[in-house]
């Protein structure tokens, strides 16, 4: 608000000597006095003090301001203050490595995030895909009422009814990624044709991200209706995750077309003899079988037959290759030593492709047996990249490697461990300690602290206090360790009430 | 009691805070103990022999052998944080020696000063060489004042568009030359009229009503003979003539519960000050308490923010006056059971200030505690209260996400100030606990 004194004042009151009439009536009295002053600067600055005065003395409230609607209350308990410390720490970047422990066992203590954290949460949130959903869930009821209120961390919305009011199909058709998103997950549960003639309608104006969202969002979801877009769209699309996820999803259907000529076409090139298995890759492409996602062209340096082979027999899950060779247990068997590497890629593929915890198991077990231990640990992280970390160390503790091979498969992998259950592993996590030549690095420590068994803290750190100088690295192992002891010392005794 | 939010506060520097916060675990530390407020320990270092380190929690002095230079040292925070975190890990023990020897003669220099002071006031005095010195540094005050207000005078004259409005290393010239003239109030105030031109929109219209209050300072200054006492102090202090603290000690005081509100802290030539709002539960009064350091070192706080301290406040003389100091020393606060309970509205706040402003023209800020919430209305921030009325909100960095998660929708007790056009939130009430918006390392 430039008011008429701001003006003459710009101006100068030796080009203007004017003053004006007094800008509030409560002063206008006082104000005439001025106009006596000889000096006009005087006048100025005498009129800019009962202004300030007025303004400053005369404010009045507004009315009439719109309220948000209050957030249901949360019934789950506030994190413990002492544990909520430690996870700011983290927050600002402090031994974030171990994030993710606390969010879990903040979770399972039964607690919701104080709301002074919340937006830093989420902010983590935004950055660590993998942990929105424990985040989504340690936020409570408050974190997503805030996500809604500031249109902010948009993959916290809640997925809406796609029926109500509030969008309908409308939302599908031109909502945002996200409101798209929850559209879509929602109408999956509760009325999969609808979703799946929405997606065949749109499918060739969605970009290929959003394919692949699509994609991921229908293979948590699958159902009979979506083998038409999934057969005529989703197995050519050029976008190798969405095809995969194609794969995936029909071979789980088992009225699907694919699954029917997949398991045929795998079984074409298999042979039982005695207890060899022979393998007879095909001699030509079959133009069809572009319609089912299979690539002609190998890639350089590497054969068409092999290249043919791989794809067709790696469409078939694990779980369903028994089918293929006669109710026997194909690790079991000898492979034909000419198509032996095919045969295994083609597993592995087929492991990443499908999942499957128990032919996992069986597969990795064989895997070690046969492959080097710098091939298995290469593969290994994108073999359990999707099983839960609570879950890896129980596939990898059986498992035949070094000391140095399976350190770095514990900074692959980040397993929980159980010093119990996984005894070799849970050695390999601290036995580097002593070694003042161990190549573990300081942030290396930090992650390997975090796959420690919580009960185990205390004799680890009793260990470190007796070695008479500790590297760098073991000192922040050792720092890491004492760090998750104190705020697991809160989320334990919840968790055992 | 000592709070991780204070040794925060303590550290000079983040790279201190990191250090520090590294040391705070009792693997590092042997010989941990206590003895009423001081703590010890041998912290290892890279050296043959322990670093002894030991804090004296009630003023949070230290002492340390090890060679650092910053104040306090990685050790003293390492110390300081474990205390925080668990007061435990230090058992109630007797002095062992290099904590006794620090200590008595810690006791011995404070005896030394008392005496010294005494005998300094007891000493009759050279009234006629004080009433000499007294003349000289009131003609150079003289001099600042008018030196300031025909300054003014003239910008007025020939118009706020000169460059020199904008130029802020000119307005830092000015406060040179008033502190030179002895008159370090109003070379605050200089410093001051420096930023306005850089603070936003409708700038000009903001610097001239400051001009306008300053020339009202100045001029009161001239006619101070005239004032009422306690104006008159205040315009004095204002200027920047110093009151002695011991006389406002002396002063009667106001004993209440104070609560401990909330905490500010603004650097200025490496002169770093933090601003703590105590207000008293049962004399509803205000009282702000002002602790200054120069850099590298940080205020010491002894009183942490939600903590209730039981004590008497002496007021500094003036109109209308905020500023307080404690009648005793080391008095100790707990951490508040219940938060206070207030019924102060934005209505009862704004007579407040107007009250505050009749009576002393140039009070910048008027503190707050209520009940209110955050609201975005027509592209601006607002807090409402429990009557539903708005007053413009300036949030700083997080704080608008952070206040929205605390109230989500709710009003929640809230700390603040008012500077007659923007809110400023400080702390708030999240649960049981209260939380200070403002981070405390630089």
């Amino acid at each position: 608000m430039k008011s008429s004194l701001t003006a003459m004042a710009l101006l100068g009151t030796a080009r203007n000597q004017q003053l004006p009439n007094a800008p509030f009536p409560i002063i206008s009295r006082a104000w005439q006095q001025l106009l006596h002053e000889t000096e006009p600067s005087v006048a100025v600055l005498k009129g800019a003090a009962l202004e300030h005065i007025a303004l400053h003395s005369g404010v009045k409230p507004i009315q009439g301001v719109p309220m948000a609607t209050p957030c249901p209350v949360d019934p789950k308990p506030y994190v413990p203050a002492s544990a909520v410390s430690a996870a700011q720490l983290m927050l600002q970047g402090e031994l974030k490595q171990l994030m993710g422990e606390w969010i879990a066992r903040a979770n399972a203590s039964g607690f919701v995030a104080p709301p002074r954290i919340i937006p830093e949460l989420l902010d983590f949130g935004q950055a660590n895909v993998h942990l929105r959903p424990a985040i989504s869930a340690l936020v409570g009821s408050r974190g997503h009422w805030l996500a809604a209120q500031t249109n902010q961390w948009k993959w916290l919305l809640p997925a809406s009814d796609p029926g109500s009011t509030k969008g309908g199909d409308e939302m599908w058709l031109t909502g945002s990624d996200p409101e798209r998103v929850s559209w879509l997950a929602a109408c999956l549960e509760a009325d999969p044709d609808r979703a799946a003639n929405a997606i065949e309608a749109s499918w060739r104006g969605e970009s290929p991200e959003f394919r692949e969202t699509i994609a991921e969002a229908v293979a948590e979801n699958p159902h009979p209706a979506h083998i038409g877009w999934l057969e005529m769209f989703a197995l050519q699309d050029r976008r190798h995750r969405t095809q995969s996820l194609a794969v995936k999803i029909l071979m789980t259907l088992p009225t699907s077309g694919f699954r029917k000529r997949s398991i045929e076409r795998a079984a074409t090139l298999l042979k039982l003899s005695g207890r060899r298995l022979i393998v007879t890759p095909p001699t030509h492409f079959d133009e069809a079988w572009a319609a089912d996602g299979i690539r002609r062209k190998a890639p350089g340096g590497k054969g068409q037959r092999g290249f043919w082979a791989r794809q067709i027999l790696a469409m078939v899950p694990l779980s369903l290759w028994p089918d293929l060779v006669d109710g026997h247990d194909p690790f079991a068997l000898k492979l034909d030593p000419d198509w032996e590497d095919t045969v295994r890629d083609a597993w592995i593929d087929s492991a990443k492709m499908h999942g499957g915890s128990a032919t996992l198991a069986q597969l990795l077990t064989y895997l070690s047996a046969h492959l080097s231990p710098d091939r298995m640990s290469k593969i290994l992280s994108d073999l359990l990249n999707d099983v839960p970390i609570n879950e890896r160390g129980g596939f990898l503790e059986g498992l035949t490697f070094t000391d140095r091979d399976r350190e770095r498969l514990l900074l692959n992998l980040r397993p929980t461990l159980s010093a119990q259950e996984h005894p070799v592993l849970h050695h390999a996590a601290t036995a580097w300690i002593a070694d003042e030549k161990s190549p573990i690095n300081r942030g290396e420590a930090i992650i390997l602290a975090g796959c420690c068994d919580p009960i185990s803290i205390p004799a680890v750190l009793d260990k470190l206090s007796k070695l008479e100088k500790l590297t760098a690295a073991a000192e922040e192992f050792a720092r890491a360790l004492e760090f998750r002891h104190s705020y697991l010392q809160h989320f334990i005794k919840h968790e055992s009430l | 009691m000592i709070t991780k939010d204070q040794v925060t506060a303590l550290a000079p520097d983040a790279a201190s805070f990191k250090a520090g916060k590294a040391l705070a675990t009792p693997r590092m530390w042997s010989g941990l103990g206590r003895n009423g407020s001081a703590l010890w320990g041998l912290a290892q270092g890279s050296g043959k022999n322990p670093y002894q380190t030991q804090v004296m929690v009630g003023d949070f002095a230290y002492k340390c052998s090890c060679p650092s230079r910053k104040f306090p040292c990685k050790h003293a925070l390492g110390l300081m944080f474990i205390a925080a975190e668990n007061l435990a890990q230090f058992p109630d023990s007797e002095f062992p020696e290099w904590v006794a020897e620090w200590h008595e003669s810690r006791q011995d220099r404070k005896a030394k000063a008392d005496a010294k002071s005494k005998t300094a006031s007891d000493k009759p005095k050279d009234e006629a060489a004080a009433a000499k010195r007294k003349t000289s540094r009131s003609n150079r005050v003289d001099e600042g004042v008018s030196f300031f207000d025909a300054l003014l005078l003239d910008l007025i004259r020939n118009g706020l568009g000169q460059e020199s409005v904008t130029d802020r290393q000119a307005w830092d010239g000015v406060a040179k030359r008033l502190v030179d003239c002895q008159c370090t109030g109003l070379a605050g105030f200089a410093r001051r009229l420096g930023e306005v031109p850089h603070s936003g929109v409708d700038w000009e219209h903001r610097l001239l009503l400051e001009f306008g209050s300053l020339h009202l300072l100045l001029s009161s200054y001239r006619s101070r003979e005239s004032l009422s006492p306690e104006l008159r102090a205040e315009v004095e202090q204002l200027v920047g003539w110093p009151v002695e603290k011991a006389s406002v000690i002396a002063a009667e005081g106001v004993a209440d519960d104070w609560f401990v509100a909330s905490r500010t802290f603004t650097e200025n030539d490496r002169l770093i000050t933090s601003a703590t709002w105590l207000y008293g539960q049962t004399t509803r009064r205000w009282g702000l308490v002002l602790n200054f350091a120069s850099l590298p070192s940080r205020p010491t706080d002894p009183w942490p923010i939600g903590g209730v301290v039981k004590t008497t406040l002496a007021y500094y003389p003036g109109a209308a006056p905020d500023r307080v100091v404690p009648k005793v020393e080391n008095a100790t606060a707990s951490l508040a059971c219940e938060l206070p309970s207030i019924d102060e509205t934005f209505v009862s706040m704004l007579g407040r200030s107007a009250a505050g402003l009749a009576a002393n023209p140039w009070r910048t800020r008027c503190p707050f505690l209520l009940q209110g919430q955050p609201a975005t209305h027509r592209g601006g921030t607002f807090i409402v209260d429990l009557n539903g009325d708005a007053l413009p909100w300036q949030p700083r960095g997080n704080d608008e996400k952070i206040l929205c998660s605390i109230c989500a929708g709710h009003p929640v007790l809230l700390a603040g100030e008012w500077d007659g056009r923007m809110l400023t939130i400080h702390s708030a009430a999240d649960g049981t606990s209260w939380f200070s918006l403002r981070s405390h390392v630089a």
